[in-house]
């Protein structure tokens, strides 16, 4: 479930924002910029994931 | 037959819960306990209004807000996701003509859910934390007003909570995407974009069109999930670093809480709430009303093309739409107040006004209908959003936002009226149009008290929130505590309509054990005697 292992990557990566950015709306935009993407990432490997088990021989 | 007999084995043969399949056993799981916890939601809020009337003497100002905090979360977590989630696990293979991708998961989910928000309330009564469900900086890492106990009881619930939510997130997009065993290969790729409106968008630009390969309910699932798994990984952010503060206490090593920066926090945290509070439940519920619709109405939806398109939309506005909780913060650019606070609301109106529009116009091309509870829990729940969006609309302008800010006008007028009668009335037509279909054929005890039910709700949750706004109009805030009366006049209407909700909840809880019985009740929480991960029993979907 590789969905799981990106989904607390991202969370990691929201506790260094809440860390890290001051005062910054463009570092505020970006930073919600990036969460989304790599959410979308994260849903597009359940679809790869669903892609392999269907291509994977039976039985394998 | 007698009271008592009626009561254990249910009304005409109860539920039959040896014709189950695991999924309807686990969506009615769902179910039940989220009407527990709508149940305690709902015990906690009449506790604080009579609070407010004449104080209790059991309760002190620590309890009184640590009640506060946990009960906008029992009532989001433990009953609308518990509810949601329960009828879209069911709904999204049901819809698909699939098996389920994993019936563990799904167990797994209201495993975690129920836990969590257990837990997080045991942190409220046993602890007294009350951070409030904002949890603004650094009043969650307030170490004189919190104890340590309290702050890390509190986020192993939410932990336990978005455990459950990244579960059911994962299990719904798989169930979309996956091949079935024995199937031919389904396109995941296709299918993704399909039920995440790429598709949809692409058709505008297209001579030729291609055909939607996810039923229009299925496109407003995925894309509130999407939303959700965001709002889960921004809550669980704040979560870790809540702990590590925490943690750094208990071991002896302070931080300091002026490292973070809490305007900042204020705005992210938002980013992610608003994506439930705005985004989630509009997608969700303008996906839900299409679905009754088209149930209730047997008919296709009129402008699914439009529909699919606000969908879209909508998921975009929810993502830019925060800073309209950040109004009256000195420090907040004006720029994100004018653009996402005023005018990205304001298009709420548009595309809430579209789903509202759609779904009438599908119910009154089919006349007659017959006004059954789920038609008529439907037209409340569309009432609750006509009366809350606006409300909504009216805050978010720089002015009244002066005047309604952290009022009792935002709490009742808005939140309260879209939650209860909104949100909560479409979960009921939701659930009187699933009862037979989740149950096998089981039929409702008594329409007398069904009727009753729907008024009994509909009055006192317009009430409510009506006697709330006018008190925040008088200048009542929302997060304060009143002991000499001053608003006592409109917090005892204000009661009485609670009451009439709680009666209302009181009597559609009886009239649905009534109607399965306890023992069938009990069964749903026993293993299904048939194995299969179809939603349905094979016989259901050949008739």
């Amino acid at each position: 479930m590789i969905y799981m292992v990106l989904v607390l990557a991202l969370i990691a990566m929201g506790v260094v924002f809440l860390f890290t950015i001051k005062k910054s709306v463009l570092a505020l935009i970006l930073a919600i910029i990036m969460i989304i993407v790599g959410y979308f990432f994260a849903v597009g490997m359940i679809a790869k994931e669903a892609e392999d088990e269907a291509s994977a021989p039976e039985g394998s | 037959m007698s009271f008592m007999q009626k009561l254990m084995e249910g009304h005409e043969g109860g539920l039959a819960h040896e014709t189950m399949t695991p999924m309807q056993k686990i969506a009615l799981r769902f179910v039940v306990i989220g009407l527990l916890f709508y149940g305690l939601a709902a015990l906690e809020g009449m506790i604080m209004r009579l609070h407010e009337i004449k104080p209790l003497p059991m309760i002190d100002e620590s309890h009184f807000f640590s009640i506060m905090t946990v009960h906008p979360m029992v009532g989001i977590f433990g009953s609308s996701y518990m509810i949601v989630f329960g009828a879209f696990l069911f709904l999204t293979p049901y819809l698909m003509k699939k098996p389920i991708y994993s019936v563990k998961l799904a167990d797994l989910s209201w495993k975690f859910i129920a836990a969590g928000t257990f837990i997080m309330w045991l942190a409220g009564f046993l602890f007294h934390y009350a951070p409030l469900y904002t949890l603004y900086w650094p009043l969650p890492v307030d170490f004189k007003q919190f104890t340590i106990i309290g702050g890390i009881t509190y986020i192993v619930g939410v932990v336990g909570i978005m455990i459950g939510t990244f579960l059911f997130t994962y299990n719904i997009f798989k169930t979309i995407l996956y091949t079935p065993k024995g199937w031919e290969k389904q396109p995941a790729w296709d299918l993704l974009k399909s039920a995440l409106g790429l598709e949809g968008l692409l058709n505008f630009f297209r001579r030729k069109k291609k055909e939607h390969l996810v039923p229009l309910p299925i496109a407003a699932i995925s894309r509130g999930t999407i939303d959700m798994g965001l709002n889960a990984i921004v809550i669980s952010s704040a979560g870790v670093l809540i702990l590590i503060y925490f943690l750094g206490e208990l071991f002896g090593a302070s931080l300091k809480d002026t490292w973070v920066d809490a305007l900042l926090y204020k705005n992210i945290f938002w980013w992610g709430l608003d994506l439930i509070a705005d985004g989630l439940v509009l997608i969700f519920v303008a996906g839900t009303w299409y679905l009754l619709a088209m149930l209730i109405s047997g008919k296709d939806l009129f402008m699914q093309n439009i529909a699919r398109a606000a969908l879209f939309l909508e998921m975009v506005v929810s993502w830019t739409v925060w800073s309209h909780h950040l109004m009256s913060d000195q420090g907040q650019p004006n720029i994100l107040k004018v653009v996402s606070g005023e005018m990205v609301t304001a298009f709420e109106l548009i595309t809430q006004g579209i789903a509202v529009f759609i779904t009438l116009v599908t119910l009154w091309r089919a006349r007659p209908l017959k006004m059954s509870n789920e038609l008529k829990f439907l037209l409340g729940g569309i009432l609750g959003f006509m009366l809350a969006v606006p409300a909504g609309i009216i805050q978010a302008d720089l002015g009244m936002n002066r005047i309604l800010h952290n009022t009792q006008w935002i709490i009742g007028t808005h939140v309260h009226v879209a939650i209860l009668v909104g949100l909560t009335m479409t979960l009921y037509s939701a659930i009187y149009i699933l009862l037979p279909i989740l149950t096998n054929g089981a039929k409702l005890y008594s329409q007398k008290l069904a009727d009753l039910h729907f008024w009994l709700h509909l009055i006192g949750g317009i009430g409510m929130g009506a006697f709330m706004g006018m008190a925040g109009m008088d200048g009542m805030l929302r997060r304060a505590l009143y002991l000499n009366g001053e608003y006592n006049t409109y917090m005892i209407l204000a009661g009485i309509c609670g009451a009439m909700l709680l009666l209302a909840f009181a009597i559609f809880l009886y009239n649905i054990v009534m109607s399965i019985g306890v023992k069938g009740l009990i069964n749903i929480y026993k293993p299904a005697t048939i194995q299969t991960n179809e939603v349905v029993p094979p016989q259901k979907e050949s008739e």
